[in-house]
């Protein structure tokens, strides 16, 4: 382990990015993008970037185009960070970028490229006309290298090695197969990106339904199987994935349902794979070590949430999409059990007892305190779900053993208080106030505070 | 005042449906309630100077409720937090913004709204501190200044060493002389004078104090919401455009007040000269501007909580914004200024629509917990 303090001035930055200015903001995302251009910057520049991505996402600032990220833009909205190296159906992680584009810079004609990088260079950053212009070249291009490849390497094992091999993994070489598709329907794919609202959004009206039945109809005559993507798509713009159900009733009132109908298996399989594959990233985030327990359960809630739809979207897919569902709702029971439920009662009975060793410090103060309420606010977030994933017996029997704990240091503070006690303050009473509210509600709290306020006059 | 009074005053309050208020009095006072239900209220006083509640949207629909105060604690379940803080405004008759900052910042520092809000009232009355203390300096400064030119330039050493201390006395004795009037009259004068104005600070200062920093903060958020909607396509309702038209035009006013605040300082000798008048002077125009920008920090709140998150909560954030939005009572502007708020009011009438989740008296922990942290970030 390196000796250097760790710079957590990144970090610090990540969470400052909306407090930059507009217009730093602009100069700092473009001379970023500079930087990249310098290959030995790459990485260290990628990764501030990477802290920069909410506010690119929310500002959608145009970004400087290269060739290498006008042959992304086809599958943009595919585009996701996983917080381990894998890859989920209907996704490419942004790590598999790099590779592909080295791919097919190796291969494709330097001419092209020329072209490409010169056409370029006069573009404004969101000039959607140039990039549909050189894509018109140049994602047609990267389709057939792709395919090529994909086609070569597959006929022997050893063929299938090199790729992976050569990509560095075979999360890339699937990714190389999603782009490949994509980009084989690159342009109604591109065309579709550039009219629909940026996501997540609510629903689609009705020109914008009009112009996916389009998209649909004109990629089925470049490439049936490729279908897949125009849906991909506007899953990534929804809100909701329970919505496509009614997506998909409108687009059958287009006259592209028979298109549907040979893609929603497909479609089904992306959710509930792209659902499995997110639950790897929320429990590594939950399990961290530090992390707080109510972002914990809060996300879990979400995650609940997010499982309730997608198991409404994919019912028609057969009893083994909504197994899996089930599935996944009982990893994020033990998700729950494990950090949130299991040794809470003693841990927070242990916090509560420790509030009353003196600290030298309020930050200390404050953080014993904030320390006891997140995890009683934990476990009350948490009930909120609990009957959905069979934890309420548990999480009602440590509340209750907080309970019992926070009643007698009240009526133990009160007795002490009317004895006039001078090792108890205002802030003490306050406190217990608080945490009795936040486990059994603010009626009974109240009660303590007004006793409390008498007993001390 | 000429409200639409419905059958409910019977049982406990009345139903308001207008808008666009004639006075500040009228408009009432934000209160940093975090129960819910509550968390649009204002206070204000009734015809008998007793305080009364203004609850917006309270079954959904677009009227105001106007209740009673001591009925609160019965008609609604208040936080803990809620309850002392209903308590104190009732016993301090608080329906002025100073008076209610006063009021929340002392029930924040109980901890009966978390260590958040704690933290805040803990950070914000060091910072009111250090404000008062600037602006002191820099106003006897800028009264070396103006009024002694030949005096060598005061450093804050000077207010801090004896020896400097000595120096200004010195030169505000001269000072007082030139204006005829006691010393002593001119300190306290000067004293008055920079205790009510360090909420805005003074122009020359090289950190701007808690208003003039509130005004640039809604400018800031004028500026970006209104090119949210495009950047965005999310403003389907049109809140982001009416937010931003409300802040643009809050902004006009709330400059014109603090220009005004700040002529005072410019035409020093005679502010020094007529102080009697001119403290009067200076106090409305405070008074007005704490006023006009009422319930702004928690409107700016509300969007800084969402900022990060994504585009469908951002949407849902200014749909409560557009709830809270204060608009300038009718009598305060002029008449060009009435018909582009005009405008406003009716927009506001026909946009404003249920919020979901926030009415149905149940008492929802996240929620709660949300605004109160809101309301710390707004102290």
């Amino acid at each position: 382990m390196s000796d250097e303090p760790e710079d957590k001035s990144i970090e610090f930055l990540g969470g400052r990015v909306f407090d930059i200015p507009e217009q730093q903001f602009t100069d700092l995302v473009n001379s970023l993008e500079s930087k990249r251009q310098r290959s030995p910057q790459r990485q260290k520049t990628d990764v501030v970037l990477g802290y920069l991505r909410p506010r690119l996402t929310v500002a959608r600032l145009p970004r400087r185009p290269t060739p290498q990220r006008v042959m992304c833009m086809p599958f943009e909205d595919l585009l996701y960070t996983p917080g381990t190296r894998r890859k989920a159906l209907g996704k490419i992680p942004r790590h598999a970028l790099d590779p592909m584009w080295d791919l097919f810079a190796s291969l494709a004609a330097p001419d092209m490229l020329k072209r490409v990088r010169d056409g370029l260079k006069t573009a404004e950053p969101d000039d959607a006309e140039v990039f549909e212009a050189l894509g018109a070249e140049l994602w047609p291009a990267a389709a057939a290298v792709f395919q090529a490849e994909l086609a070569g390497s597959s006929k022997t094992k050893e063929g299938r090695t090199q790729l992976k091999d050569g990509l560095g993994g075979q999360d890339v070489v699937e990714s190389l197969e999603e782009a490949a598709l994509a980009l084989s329907i690159a342009g109604p794919l591109f065309k579709l990106q550039q009219d629909l609202p940026l996501g997540p959004v609510e629903d689609f009206d009705r020109a914008q339904i009009t112009m996916i039945a389009g998209c649909l109809t004109k990629a089925a005559g470049m490439n049936r199987a490729a279908l897949p993507h125009v849906v991909y798509v506007m899953m990534g713009r929804l809100r909701d994935p329970a919505t496509l159900l009614t997506v998909f009733d409108k687009l059958t009132e287009e006259g592209v349902g028979d298109l549907l109908d040979q893609v929603s298996g497909q479609v089904s399989e992306a959710m509930v794979n792209q659902t499995e594959d997110r639950l790897i990233d929320v429990r590594d985030q939950a399990t961290k070590e530090g992390a707080p327990k109510t972002d914990v359960a809060r996300n879990l809630g979400r995650e609940l949430k997010t499982l309730d739809r997608t198991a409404i979207a994919v019912a028609k897919g057969g009893r083994g999409m909504t197994r899996r569902i089930e599935r996944a709702k009982a990893e994020v029971g033990r998700i729950a059990e494990q950090v949130l439920v299991e040794g809470a009662a003693a841990e927070t009975v242990g916090l509560i007892d420790g509030l009353d060793t003196p600290v030298g410090t309020d930050a200390e103060e404050f953080a014993r305190m904030r320390a006891v309420e997140g995890r009683i606010t934990a476990l009350r977030l948490a009930q909120a779900y609990a009957d959905e994933i069979g934890l309420a017996p548990k999480i009602k029997a440590n509340l209750s053993a907080i309970q019992d704990k926070l009643d007698v240091r009240g009526a133990e503070m009160l007795k002490g208080l009317q004895q006039g006690d001078p090792n108890i303050s205002t802030v003490d009473l306050y406190a217990t106030v608080r945490l009795i509210e936040l486990t059994s509600g603010p009626e009974k709290a109240d009660q303590l505070r007004l006793k409390g306020l008498d007993a001390m006059r | 005042m000429s409200e639409n009074v419905s059958d409910s005053e019977e049982s406990g309050g009345h139903l308001s449906t207008r808008f666009w208020p004639s006075t500040f009095e009228e408009r009432g006072v934000v209160v940093p309630f975090t129960t819910p239900m509550l968390a649009f209220a204002r206070v204000r006083r009734d015809r008998n100077e007793a305080l009364e509640v203004l609850v917006p949207g309270m079954s959904g629909g677009a009227g105001t409720y106007v209740i009673g105060w001591p009925s609160i604690p019965e008609m609604f379940r208040l936080s803990v937090h809620d309850r002392a803080l209903h308590e104190k405004i009732y016993e301090d008759k608080v329906s002025t913004p100073r008076g209610m900052r006063r009021c929340a910042q002392e029930i924040a520092m109980t901890g009966l709204a978390g260590i958040d809000a704690v933290e805040s009232a803990k950070t914000v009355h060091q910072d009111e501190e250090n404000e008062r203390l600037l602006t002191n300096y820099f106003l006897i400064s800028a009264t070396v200044e103006a009024m002694a030119p030949g005096a060598a330039k005061l450093t804050l050493a000077d207010v801090t060493s004896s020896a400097g201390k000595k120096k200004t006395r010195e030169i505000l004795d001269g000072v007082a002389s030139k204006l005829g009037i006691s010393s002593e009259q001119l300190y306290i004068n000067l004293e008055l004078w920079s205790d009510m104005v360090a909420p805005v600070g003074l122009a020359s200062m090289p950190q701007d104090c808690r208003l003039r920093r509130l005004l640039k903060q809604i400018e800031q958020f004028s500026g970006m919401i209104a090119g949210w909607g495009a950047r965005t396509n999310a403003d389907v309702d049109g809140y982001g455009t009416l937010t931003g038209e409300v802040a643009r035009l809050t902004i006009e006013i709330a400059y014109e007040l603090v220009w005004s605040i700040d002529d005072y300082v410019t035409q020093m000798p005679n502010t020094l000269r007529n102080w009697k008048r001119n403290e009067l002077g200076l106090k409305e125009l405070l008074d007005r501007l704490s006023w006009v920008l009422d319930g702004w920090e928690h409107v700016l709140a509300i969007w800084n909580a969402s900022a990060e998150g994504p585009i469908y909560q951002q949407a849902e954030a200014l749909a409560e914004m557009v709830r809270m939005l204060p608009l300038v009572p009718k009598k305060e502007l002029d008449a060009l200024k009435s018909q582009a708020w005009g405008k406003l009011e009716n927009a506001m009438r026909s946009h404003v629509r249920q919020l979901q989740g926030w009415q149905t008296g149940e008492t929802d922990l996240e929620l709660a917990l949300r605004i109160e942290k809101r309301r710390a970030a707004a102290l």
